[in-house]
């Protein structure tokens, strides 16, 4: 019908010409092939192609059809699609003939966005699964909807010829598909069939090597029954899979990673299967479904088949969905739940290439199944938890990353981020990114992966930074990464970085700000530890309006490990030392006891600390009875866990009437340990310490009342007390905003410091003009 | 001890007190300069002055620091040790009877070392101007060839040894500094180097570099070695020798003892092909049972020092500034 209306008017009217750019997320998730089919149903002809701006448009044919054309657009472009800006001009007809997709090279910077690997979309699931069909069974599928995008891509834009399936040339019927308008594969960068595509293979521990696809997938498939530790190589890198539900093939897992209770991730078939698993809601159920296909931490039903051993102590597990079809044909053979987890060993960067991911992984699996699509660049599994009914992003990465946020600058700037759950962010040609979560940055081959990472994003990006910010901590790798990469650097304190990040994700840059940050541990600025902290910020200035009263951290990082020696910092200050090295429960650590407290005096040894992180450490240290934390955030998120919902009782903090104000702890911890030496159970015990945050950190948001509040930090990944804070917050009418896409921890800092130096930069460009 | 009643005074203090205790024929003399025998070797000198504080620590005191510091720099640089000039500022009201200690301390380690103290130099001072004792010692000492080449020199594929367990003397100051009641007290491991030098150049082993690890430890070391001959060195932690009084020190305070400092344990690189000699020399000949291999030299990498956990975790090692202090994020 369109098309009979476009071909009349053609006839009768004079041809004009019109230029359109779109910017925004728009690259290979079938754009163009929507613009081509628009246009050639109107009659128009002329061209669309990638450029790095974006995505340019030049129709041709008479004013009604190119009108028709750009009131269409916005509704015929893919569901996908992420206009963030658009622009239209006159222009003169070059005499087309037709509509044509056409190929650009280019090296200007890019505006537009590198688009996100999506995870395999229904239909193409229904292919793989359907016998008879060309692509039964195939590993690789993929469409102009889904498939490898970010971890394929070598150079913008977009293009087959700059990925890494350029070593797969398509097959003559693949090449049909791929011109044909009609097709769903019409103008896909990545199609490709178990004809022309990439190929799988399985090796044994002892070097045998299994070519056949299906053979190699069966193999794998019965080693993960048989308990065995596979290897595959994902879509960001190399995954350890496991039978989820074998307590033994968990343990050894365990054993062989050197990981003693951080949880795992699982990977299951359908949403039906991980209602059957887990509690889950409509937030949870889209976060899981989307094609970003991150990991999403769900309460965990007690009759579940998945092993205890996966979530030690926990009563949350990740679960994802397939990721790729690889993922679902094994799970398919497997019929289990599957851990899945990434291929390093602990404190390493993820495994990407066959050879390193070998070596690095001898010992800890059984098996590998390789394919030979390179993985261009690595990226891990991306985690979400939804609090108070929105997506809150725990790591950001695979699907999600890098994550464009709009800012209204021309310079361009890189910002190194934390030391912690590293990645960095950049601005360059009017638009910003925070990178994927990269790696840790304790061992030698996570800060390799670091650097190897922000050159990689400079040439992806085409921008070359001199200057940078980083964490105003004198001795984060990052900090030490500035001096030495760019000329020009800019320290940022870590809590007004948490701030700014949360600012941007908000959109309240423009206003003035409570920001509330709670997390582990960042360098103040006098010099202490600084992590319970109350700022008034605006983009250029900040305040520390109130803070946790401080305390002792004896040894340092050690407390972070063994948290019963912040529970003894903390009980020293009501001097109660004494009684709780009296606690049963702690009898084999009674010598140790009485060394750290003759070392709680000494500032050299016991360094303070207003760390919000650490109070939790502490509390939960005197709840759990528990001696030894694995990993940062362990007994805080064990006392998340067993908390009692149906105690309504709150322990009481103090809030002085000094500038800047101290939330005092010591009321509270002397009423926790009451209870715990009366014997009130630890679930309630929980209850009422998170029940009596929330309320101290709400009084100090009442005498602010006229400012928006933002939570930042690592400890409102705690989803209780965020809730809590949520609900006392609409209850009393103050508008309090939980973290969203942005993390709320030291995986968001980049975003921040990036605001943060260029703000600076602003203020001193305006400062410079007046003078 | 009082100060400012002229030379007559601090004439009696020395004959008294000094030369009794660290009496020798050039220091008899009394005179202002000692004039001392013709050398074969080439002459090295070296000066260190001693500010320790407190003055007396388990396993040693600032006297016995300040010969064994001054010997053990001469040695490391291939020499044989021979003489010490010792230079005392004293704090007026320094109790006698701690200067008494302090000198037994020097006489007794100068025996061991076989070294003399031929000349001297006392002053003192008012309250306030110092803390209790400072002292200053220079040694002179006789180049043994072939000397070791130098850092410098050092390539892949060298290996690193050190000579005892590390960490002993930082901790003992600590625990005397700090009055932390471990029990036992680690003790210092104050001492002279000569015999693991001497051991080294009897069983003919080449020697790249020998340095004892004061201050900043074996790591400060490891620090300027890989800087100065552009590569990466790497170390096992499992293979470092580390007493269990120093390990649960250092887990107490958060420390880690390949920063702390020792003043009688030495690291030293030879060729890879040299180890399988130099370990046994050290172990048997130099009197150092827990010597150990830690490591090798590699190629430069992003970090100039790594420590190895397990087979695959290669943790950068930080270079160690000023105090030590607990690692915090
Ligand atoms: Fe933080
Ligand atoms: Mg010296
Ligand atoms: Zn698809
Ligand atoms: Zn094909």
């Amino acid at each position: 019908m369109l098309r009979a209306i476009g071909q009349t008017m053609c006839k009768t009217s004079a041809v004009v010409a019109e230029d359109i750019v779109l910017r925004g997320r728009l690259q290979g998730i079938g754009v163009r092939p929507a613009i081509f089919r628009l246009a050639t149903e109107l009659g128009l002809v002329g061209m669309v192609r990638n450029t790095p701006q974006g995505i340019s448009i030049h129709v041709e044919g008479t004013p009604q059809q190119t009108a028709l054309f750009r009131s269409l657009l916005p509704t015929s472009l893919p569901d996908q699609a992420e206009v963030s800006g658009q622009q239209y001009c006159e222009s003169s007809p070059v005499g087309n003939h037709q509509f044509e997709i056409v190929k650009e090279d280019s090296r200007e910077a890019i505006v537009t966005d590198v688009p996100l690997d999506a995870a395999v979309c229904h239909e193409c699931l229904e292919e793989v699964r359907q016998p008879g069909n060309r692509r039964y069974q195939y590993a690789f599928n993929s469409c102009a909807r889904c498939g490898p995008r970010y971890t394929v891509i070598r150079q913008m834009p977009f293009e087959r010829a700059d990925t890494a399936m350029v070593d797969f040339p398509r097959c003559n019927e693949c090449d049909a598909e791929y011109h044909s308008p009609a097709d769903r594969r019409f103008h896909a960068q990545t199609i490709s069939c178990s004809q022309c595509g990439p190929r799988l293979w399985s090796m044994t521990a002892d070097s045998q090597r299994c070519d056949d696809q299906q053979e190699a997938l069966n193999e794998a498939a019965q080693a993960v029954l048989c308990g065995m530790i596979v290897a595959v190589k994902g879509v960001g890198g190399y995954q350890l899979i496991v039978d989820a539900t074998n307590p033994d093939a968990v343990e050894r897992l365990r054993q062989r990673k050197g990981r003693i209770s951080k949880p795992f991730a699982v990977m299951m078939r359908t949403a039906i299967e991980v209602k059957q698993a887990a509690f889950i809601d409509d937030a949870e159920e889209r976060a899981l479904l989307s094609a970003a296909n991150p990991i999403v931490l769900l309460q965990v039903k007690d009759d579940t088949v998945i092993a205890k051993g996966v979530y030690p102590d926990l009563n949350t597990v990740g679960i994802m969905l397939p990721t790729s079809p690889l993922h679902d044909l094994l799970l398919e053979r497997v019929g289990r739940p599957l851990i899945c987890t990434s291929g390093n060993r602990e404190g390493t960067p993820i495994a990407f290439e066959e050879e390193q991911a070998e070596a690095s992984l001898k010992g800890v699996c059984d098996l590998w199944l390789h394919h030979n699509r390179p993985i261009v660049r690595p990226i891990d599994d991306s985690v979400v938890r939804v609090m108070d009914g929105s997506c809150v992003t725990l790591r950001l990465a695979r699907g999600m990353a890098p994550l464009r946020f709009d800012l209204e600058t021309t310079q361009t700037q890189i910002a190194l981020g934390g030391q912690l759950k590293s990645s960095v962010a950049w601005s360059q040609g009017g638009s910003a990114c925070l990178s994927p979560h990269i790696s840790d940055l304790g061992t030698l081959s996570g800060q390799e992966r670091y650097l190897w990472h922000i050159a990689d994003w400079q040439s992806l990006y085409r921008f070359s930074a001199t200057r940078a910010a980083h964490d105003c901590h004198p001795d984060y790798f990052t900090s030490h990464a500035a001096y030495r990469l760019f000329p020009e650097t800019q320290p940022l304190q870590h809590h007004y970085a948490h701030v700014l990040a949360m600012m941007i994700e908000h959109q309240l840059l423009d206003q003035k700000v409570l920001g509330v940050v709670w997390d582990g541990t960042g360098y103040g600025t006098d010099r202490t530890i600084w992590g319970g902290e109350f700022f008034v910020v605006d983009r250029t200035e900040c305040t520390r309006t109130a803070h946790l009263r401080s305390f002792g951290l004896p040894g340092g990082e050690a407390a972070i490990f063994q948290p019963w020696r912040t529970a003894l910092s903390l009980l020293n200050q009501l001097g109660w030392s004494e009684s709780f090295e009296a606690l049963s429960v702690f009898e084999s650590l009674r010598m140790d006891m009485r060394l750290v407290n003759q070392i709680l005096e000494s500032n050299q040894f016991s360094p303070a600390t207003s760390s919000g992180g650490r109070l939790f450490d502490g509390v939960a240290a005197l709840i759990l009875g528990r001696q030894h934390s694995e990993y940062e955030g362990q007994f805080p998120m064990m006392l998340e866990a067993i908390a009692d919902p149906e105690e309504k009782g709150v322990y009481e903090f103090a809030v002085s009437d000094s500038a800047p104000c101290e939330l005092d702890w010591r009321p509270m911890i002397r009423q926790v340990f009451e209870d715990v030496v009366s014997n009130v159970s630890p679930g309630r015990i929980s209850m009422k310490f998170h029940r009596g945050v929330a309320e101290a950190i709400m009084a100090v948001c009442r005498c602010h009342s006229e400012l928006p509040v933002v939570l930042a930090g690592g400890v409102f990944q705690n989803r209780l007390l965020s809730e809590l804070i949520a609900e006392m917050s609409r209850d009393e009418l103050l508008p309090v905003y939980l973290p969203g896409m942005i993390p709320p921890g030291d995986g968001g800092l980049a975003a921040g410091q990036l605001i943060g130096a260029l703000s600076k930069l602003r203020e001193s460009d305006v400062s410079g003009s007046t003078r | 001890l009082a100060h400012g009643e002229g030379g007559r005074w601090t004439r009696r203090l020395i004959r008294q007190r000094i030369l009794t205790r660290l009496g020798n024929i050039h220091l008899e003399e009394l005179s202002d300069a000692a004039t001392l025998p013709k050398m074969n070797g080439a002459p090295v000198m070296t000066t260190d002055s001693y500010v320790v504080s407190p003055l007396f620590f388990p396993g040693g005191d600032i006297g016995t620091l300040a010969v064994y510091g001054t010997v053990n720099d001469l040695v490391v640089s291939g020499a044989l040790p021979k003489w010490i000039a010792l230079s005392m500022i004293i704090e007026e009201g320094f109790p006698l009877l701690s200067l008494d200690r302090v000198l037994t301390s020097i006489a007794a380690a100068a025996r061991i070392a076989q070294v003399q103290i031929v000349t001297g130099d006392t002053k003192v001072v008012p309250r306030g101007a110092t803390d209790g004792i400072y002292l200053t010692t220079t040694g002179v000492g006789e180049l043994i060839e072939p000397a070791p080449s130098g850092p410098r020199t050092l390539e892949e594929g060298d290996v690193i040894l050190v000579t005892g367990p590390i960490g002993q003397h930082g901790i003992s100051i600590l625990a005397a500094r700090e009055n932390l009641g471990f029990d036992p007290m680690p003790q210092s491991d104050c001492g002279s180097l000569w015999n693991a030098a001497e051991a080294l150049r009897n069983a003919g082993c080449e020697v790249r570099s020998m340095r004892d690890a004061t201050r900043g430890g074996i790591s400060a070391v490891l620090h300027e070695w890989a800087d100065s001959s552009n590569t990466t060195i790497a170390i096992d932690e499992h293979a470092v020798p580390v007493s269990s009084e120093v390990r649960g020190a250092c887990e107490l305070l958060g420390l880690d003892p390949l920063h702390l400092a020792n003043e009688g344990t030495m690291v030293v690189a030879v060729p890879g092909k040299i180890a399988r000699c130099a370990l046994p020399a050290l172990q048997e000949g130099g009197r150092c049972p827990m010597a150990a291999i830690i490591g090798e030299v590699t190629a430069r990498r992003l970090a100039p020092v790594v420590v190895r956990r397990g087979q695959f975790a290669e943790i950068p090692l930080e270079e160690p500034q000023g105090a030590p202090f607990p690692r915090i994020c």
